[in-house]
């Protein structure tokens, strides 16, 4: 997988079950120029990552056939995509279990997309590495 | 008769001196062995029908003369000493003789004397009245030989004498006065009898008149009645037939007589002879035979005794009255009834006992049972005794009875009640005694209780003597018993005395004694008399109760609960425990109390119907939570639990009661706690699903807000932002303590905490003009804390600090060591807490910040931190003054 830099171009899967929030993502990182793909629970999201494999994956975990296995799961399927968890008001303990199972940033909802942008963003320059704050 | 008589005299008369001459002859004649001497016996004899007693004596005197000269006057013979002999036993045998004569003669008058006894007045008024007719007959024969004297004179004047003298004989020897008068009632005849009678002589009553042997008031009357009677055809008036008149004795004493009066014409001439006697002894033997009558029968009638007297065909001549009553006869007349008709029911053996009695036994028996016929019983004491006859003969029975039954009855209930006492006495656990008042305590009597007591007899006490209850008495005690005993009969009252005694075992047993003194009539004391009873166990009893007595007053002390004893809704008892719970200082404050005044007024009804229960017999109600109030008026929470109990003064019920508000306090507070873990959870749940939303929300904001240039809408746009900004915060306070990790207590520096802290609100603190005040124990002892936790607690009271004082001000920290803990203080001085705000201060979603600047959960958080932590947080607050936050925290080991 080549580089992305400024997103341009970058295939990021959005998995969102909520519509509103999931069109809240598109449009933002729509706007960035990134290449989007949408699934709106973990199995739709599973079966996108097996078909082809994006740049980055930015994934809710409360959602259907969500939370901290399903991260494995994708790892395992896509072991160098980085991916970026956000999920309702979670506790130190769920971001250490999701960081563990192969999540490379972990961003408590409400966050300003902002912050997700420039997570992302470093992610693809940078690599895996990146944490959510 | 009477001519055999007169003959016999006359011929006597001559027929001794010829038969006395004879003899004397014929003793001369005959050998001196030959003893003729005593034919003097024959005349002797004779000599009774003479009429002068003595002239037997006289003749004795001649015969011994005779027969002792007929001796000298015969030749002397070689008998002549047997002759001496034989005439000496004939001189005795005629003196015998004539001595016997004289008795004879003189016990012949005396029975005539004899006769006149009144009890044999009949033969002696028939004698009487035999000499009377024989006097009457004489004289007829007198008359009629003078008469007859012309006719035949010789053979007349022989008859003649023959009468003369044995009418003599007569009125000489009658008993009864007879006095002869002629026609003028001069006196011709007056015997020796009427001499007696009159007092005057014979000599000196012939030829005076009649009257002078009258009262002079009946004299008239007596002459007419005499002549009355001359002139009647009548000859003879008996003895009694003419009433009783009255006679005069010379000395003029009156007495009253009985006369019979007969009359005869002797030659034209008429004689009256009356027969007189004096009646006098006769009247007042009358009399007194009366009198005893009445009193015999007065005596019979009204003995205090049953008494009854029966003729041989036992039938009743006489009763007692009480003979009546007894027998419950009242109203029956029993004379000249059967005694078995009146008595069917008497049994065989009392018959057997009436002929026994007849037959001249006296018979009596102390006890005896008679069942009547209608089926009661008496109880009789009886004597059956005969009575006799002038005759000798038994003329019936006298019976005297006593009617016992009540005695008998008596006697048993005394028996019985005697019974009784034995047995009472030998039962009771002690015994009774009757002893002197001396330092031995002598017993005079004594109970057989005695021997369970001390071991010794009865016998050894009061017949051997051989050991005395002086001895026995523990000689601890000895003189303080003398000395009570002595003391309570100087006053006259009972004694009542402990003490203890040595038995023959050597044992010491305590026993009680009561008893008193009997006193004389005189006052002095006779004796004294009790009873000992053992109380050993009844001691030991007292000492066990005593110490458990004390077991249950030790248990009561150190109770955890505090106890009331409530009776008649008065406090009679309150342990320390109470005592403290009441907020009193010493019982006296409790006592006496009305137990409502102790309660709530809430639960006065509940306590109400609580008590009732209880004295409606109810043993005990359960522990319920109740609340008092104390002697200052705070109310307290407290566990109540009742039971009922029942002593010598009545029921009383016993109260526990055990201060809860600790534990209130921890439920309530377990019960805040649980209800903000619930928040928590709530929190959690919620926060999953409102967090998207607000994120769109955010999101949104944010995406319009780099669209949008119109300065208004971009003013909408920030305060959705930080509206969501808000949300988030409150969701993280609320989650951070919904949702805080098990501490991991260590070790730790508390000063690098606070100063740490701090520092982060360095610019803050500068920036609101707050000045900082540290004041840092250097160094301070290590707490027991988790370093996340304490930082949080301190920026939550900065915090808290920072906003108090939106003016400037000073913050004060300061943390130092005391006792096992460390102290951390946080004080600022800004607007304070208000006095109605402190309390809630700690509870979740409590704020006085303005809307936007305060979740409500920061102190709560604080405080379980602190808690979790067992340490401990205070507020202190003066409105406008200030509020200063004091934590301890305990202290971490030295070696961790």
């Amino acid at each position: 997988m080549s580089p992305v830099t400024n997103g341009k171009g970058a295939v990021l899967l959005i998995v969102e079950d909520d519509r509103e929030m999931r069109s809240l993502l598109c449009d933002e990182f729509c706007g960035m120029g990134y290449q989007l793909r949408e699934a709106r629970d973990g199995d739709e999201a599973f079966l996108s990552v097996l078909q082809s494999v994006p740049d980055a994956i930015l994934t809710d975990l409360r959602m259907p056939a969500g939370g901290d296995d399903y991260v494995s799961r994708l790892r395992t399927v896509a072991p160098q995509c980085p991916i970026v968890v956000m999920t309702a008001f979670g506790d130190a303990r769920l971001k250490a279990q999701v960081l563990k199972a192969g999540a490379n940033a972990y961003f408590d909802k409400p966050v300003h997309i902002a912050e997700l942008k420039n997570c992302v963003q470093q992610l693809l320059n940078h690599g895996p590495g990146a944490e959510g704050r | 008769m009477k001519d055999v008589d007169s003959l016999v005299m006359r011929v006597v008369h001559w027929t001794i001196p010829l038969l006395t001459i004879g003899i004397f002859a014929v003793d001369l004649l005959t050998p001196v062995g030959i003893a003729v001497s005593i034919l003097y016996v024959v005349p002797l004899l004779l000599t009774v029908f003479r009429s002068k007693e003595q002239e037997s004596l006289y003749f004795c005197g001649l015969a011994t003369g005779l027969l002792w000269l007929g001796l000298f006057l015969k030749p002397p013979g070689s008998s002549l000493l047997y002759g001496v002999l034989n005439r000496t036993l004939g001189t005795l045998v005629l003196w015998i003789l004539a001595l016997g004569l004289i008795r004879f003669r003189r016990l012949q008058h005396e029975s005539v004397q004899a006769e006149r006894d009144l009890m044999s007045e009949r033969v002696e008024r028939a004698h009487a009245e035999g000499l009377m007719m024989e006097a009457q007959q004489a004289r007829y024969y007198a008359d009629r030989e003078a008469v007859r004297a012309g006719v035949g004179r010789k053979e007349a004047e022989g008859q003649l004498l023959v009468a003369q003298l044995r009418l003599e004989s007569i009125i000489e020897s009658a008993m009864d006065a007879i006095i002869t008068v002629d026609e003028d009632q001069r006196v011709v005849l007056f015997n020796h009898a009427a001499e007696q009678m009159f007092g005057c002589s014979t000599q000196a009553a012939i030829g005076q008149p009649l009257d002078r042997f009258l009262p002079t008031r009946f004299r008239d009357a007596h002459r007419h009645h005499v002549q009355g009677f001359g002139q009647s055809g009548v000859t003879s008036r008996k003895m009694g037939h003419l009433g009783t008149v009255m006679g005069l004795r010379s000395t003029g004493e009156e007495f009253p007589i009985e006369a019979a009066i007969s009359h005869i014409a002797v030659e034209h001439q008429k004689y009256y002879t009356v027969i007189l006697r004096d009646i006098t002894e006769r009247k007042q033997a009358e009399i007194v035979l009366k009198e005893t009558t009445e009193r015999w029968q007065l005596l019979m009638q009204y003995a205090p005794a049953a008494l009854a007297m029966l003729d041989r065909d036992l039938r009743y001549l006489a009763v007692s009255q009480r003979w009546m009553s007894d027998y419950r006869l009242e109203g029956q007349s029993l004379i000249g009834k059967s005694h078995y008709e009146v008595f069917p029911e008497i049994p065989e053996r009392w018959k057997i006992v009436h002929q026994r009695g007849l037959a001249g036994e006296v018979v009596r028996c102390e006890e005896d049972r008679f069942v009547r016929q209608d089926g009661t019983e008496q109880w009789l004491q009886w004597e059956v005794r005969p009575w006799y006859t002038i005759g000798g003969a038994v003329g019936g029975l006298v019976f005297f009875t006593e009617d016992i039954t009540e005695r008998k009855r008596g006697e048993e209930a005394l028996h019985e009640s005697q019974r009784q006492l034995t047995t009472l006495i030998s039962n009771i656990p002690g015994f009774v005694y009757r002893c002197r008042n001396d330092r031995d305590w002598t017993f005079e009597y004594l109970s057989e209780g005695v021997s369970d007591l001390t071991g010794y007899t009865v016998q050894e006490y009061l017949v051997q003597r051989s050991i005395s209850y002086g001895d026995n008495t523990h000689p601890g005690d000895r003189e303080r018993v003398w000395q009570e005993i002595q003391a309570a009969v100087a006053q006259r009252r009972p004694y009542e005395t402990t003490y203890r005694i040595l038995t023959r075992a050597g044992e010491v047993k305590s026993v009680w004694e009561r008893g008193e003194g009997i006193y004389a009539m005189d006052g002095g004391l006779n004796y004294l008399e009790g009873f000992v009873t053992d109380i050993t166990e009844r001691k030991r009893a007292e000492h066990l109760l005593r110490q458990s007595e004390e077991r249950y007053r030790r248990l009561i002390a150190i109770s955890p609960y505090a106890i009331l004893v409530n009776r008649g809704d008065r406090i009679l008892f309150a342990n320390d425990q109470a005592i403290k719970l009441f907020g009193a200082v010493k019982a006296d404050e409790i006592l006496g109390r009305s137990v409502m005044d102790l309660f709530h007024p809430d639960y006065h009804p509940a306590i109400r119907e609580r008590i009732h229960e209880l004295v409606e017999g109810r043993a005990q109600v359960p522990m319920l939570e109740e609340k008092i109030v104390t002697l200052s008026g705070r109310s307290v929470d407290a566990e109540v639990s009742a039971a009922r109990f029942v002593d010598e003064e009545g029921p009383a019920i016993l109260v526990m009661l055990r201060d809860i508000s600790e534990r209130k306090r921890l439920q309530e507070q377990l019960r805040k706690t649980e209800r903000i873990a619930e928040l928590g959870t709530v929190a959690s749940g919620m926060a999953h699903e409102i967090g998207t939303p607000m994120n769109v929300i955010l999101g949104r904001a944010e995406y319009l807000m780099d669209r949008v240039t119109e300065e208004p809408i971009k003013k909408g746009l920030q305060t959705i932002i930080t509206q969501v900004e808000r949300i988030t915060r409150v969701m993280n306070q609320l989650l951070s303590f919904a949702r805080r990790k098990t501490p991991e207590r260590g070790a730790l520096d508390l000063k690098q905490v606070v100063e740490d802290s701090l520092e982060m609100f360095h610019e803050r603190l500068t920036r609101s003009q707050i000045q900082l005040e540290l004041l840092l124990a250097d160094p301070c002892p290590m707490v027991l804390a988790d370093a996340d936790q304490m930082s949080q607690v301190m920026i939550n009271l900065v915090m808290n600090a920072v906003h108090a004082m939106p003016n400037g001000g000073t913050l004060h920290v300061a943390l130092a060591p005391e006792l096992q803990m460390v102290k951390l203080t946080v004080a600022d001085t800004g607007h304070g807490i208000p006095r109605e705000v402190i309390k809630k201060i700690f509870d979740p979603f409590f704020t006085t910040k303005e809307f936007g600047k305060g979740t409500g959960l920061g102190l709560t958080v604080v405080k379980g931190i602190i808690e979790e932590h067992q340490g401990s947080i205070a507020v202190e607050s003066q409105e406008g003054a200030g509020t200063t936050f004091t934590i301890l925290l305990p202290m971490a080991d030295n070696k961790t």
